[in-house]
C-alpha cells in the first residue's frame, strides 16, 4: 500500500491524470502479482519509476494549495508594508517586531499543506478495461 | 566497457524489436512477455523497463491493450501487436540483418589502408 501511495505521489507532482495514475497503479498489481515479488524490486523505487514518465503541463492539486499560499503570502507583505507609509497603521502593533513572520507561516503552510493533499488524497480506483 | 555495459546497450537496442517479435506470436500480458524473453536469451527484464516501453509502441500505434478480469485479484493487461506494429517489425528485422552482416564484413574483411 505504501509503495502504491508513494508511487501515486510522484506521478501526481509530475502531474498525470488521475486516470493514468490509476492504470500505472493496476499495472504495478498486476505485474507483481504475476511475478510473485514486491512491487519495489520489478520497478525499482517509486520515484525512480515515476522518472520514467514525461512530466506533463497539468499541475496537482498539491501544487495549487502551494500557489495559493505564496499568493496569499505576497498580498500580506504587500498589505502590511503599504499600510504604515498610507493609512499610518503599524502590522507590528498586531504581529510583534518581525513584521513579515505572517508570510513565512503562510509559506510553509503552504507547503505542508499541497505535500499532504497530494500524498493523503485517496488512490485513484482502477482503471476501466479498455 | 566491460561485457555488462555490451549486454546492457544491446539489450536496450533490441528490445523493441523482441517485444513486437513476441506479440507477433500472440497477445500476450506483461510478466509473459518478460518471461518469453528470458526463455530466449534477454537478462530479466523488470517491469520498470518493460510498461514505460510497451506505452511508447502503443503511442507509436505498434501495439494496444485491453484489461483482462476473467481472473480474482488484480485483472492482465494483454498487448497485442497491430498492423503498423508488424510492418515495423519487418523493417527493424531488415536493418538490425543489414547491421549485423556489416559487422561480420568488417570483421572478417582485411582493410587495406591508404
Amino acid at each position: 500500500m505504501s509503495y502504491e501511495r508513494d508511487l501515486a505521489f510522484n506521478l501526481r507532482i509530475r502531474g498525470l491524470a488521475e486516470d493514468q495514475i490509476a492504470e500505472t497503479l493496476d499495472e504495478v498489481r498486476a505485474h507483481a502479482a504475476a511475478a510473485g515479488s514486491p512491487a519495489e524490486d520489478e520497478f525499482g523505487s517509486a520515484q525512480e519509476y515515476a522518472k520514467q514518465f514525461p512530466k506533463q503541463k497539468a499541475r496537482s492539486r498539491g501544487y495549487a494549495v502551494v500557489l495559493i499560499g505564496a499568493v496569499l503570502a505576497i498580498i500580506y507583505a504587500a498589505v502590511a508594508m503599504l499600510l504604515l507609509p498610507f493609512l499610518r497603521i503599524d502590522v507590528r502593533d498586531l504581529v510583534g517586531p518581525i513584521r513579515l513572520w505572517p508570510a513565512l507561516v503562510l509559506i510553509l503552510g503552504a507547503v505542508v499543506g499541497g505535500f499532504l493533499t497530494d500524498y493523503f488524497r485517496p488512490l485513484p480506483g482502477s482503471a476501466k478495461p479498455a | 566497457m566491460d561485457e555488462g555495459d555490451w549486454n546492457q546497450e544491446l539489450t536496450r537496442a533490441a528490445l523493441p524489436q523482441a517485444v513486437l517479435a513476441v506479440l507477433s506470436h500472440g497477445e500476450a500480458h506483461g510478466y509473459a512477455i518478460a518471461e518469453i524473453l528470458r526463455q530466449h536469451g534477454f537478462t530479466r527484464i523488470k517491469g520498470g523497463t518493460l510498461y514505460p516501453l510497451l506505452k511508447r509502441l502503443e503511442d507509436q500505434g505498434l501495439v494496444v491493450h485491453s484489461w483482462q478480469h476473467d481472473q480474482p485479484g488484480p485483472g492482465r493487461k494483454q498487448f497485442a501487436i497491430t498492423e503498423r506494429g508488424r510492418n515495423t517489425l519487418e523493417d527493424s528485422a531488415a536493418a538490425w540483418q543489414r547491421i549485423s552482416t556489416a559487422l561480420t564484413e568488417i570483421r572478417s574483411t582485411r582493410q587495406e589502408r591508404k
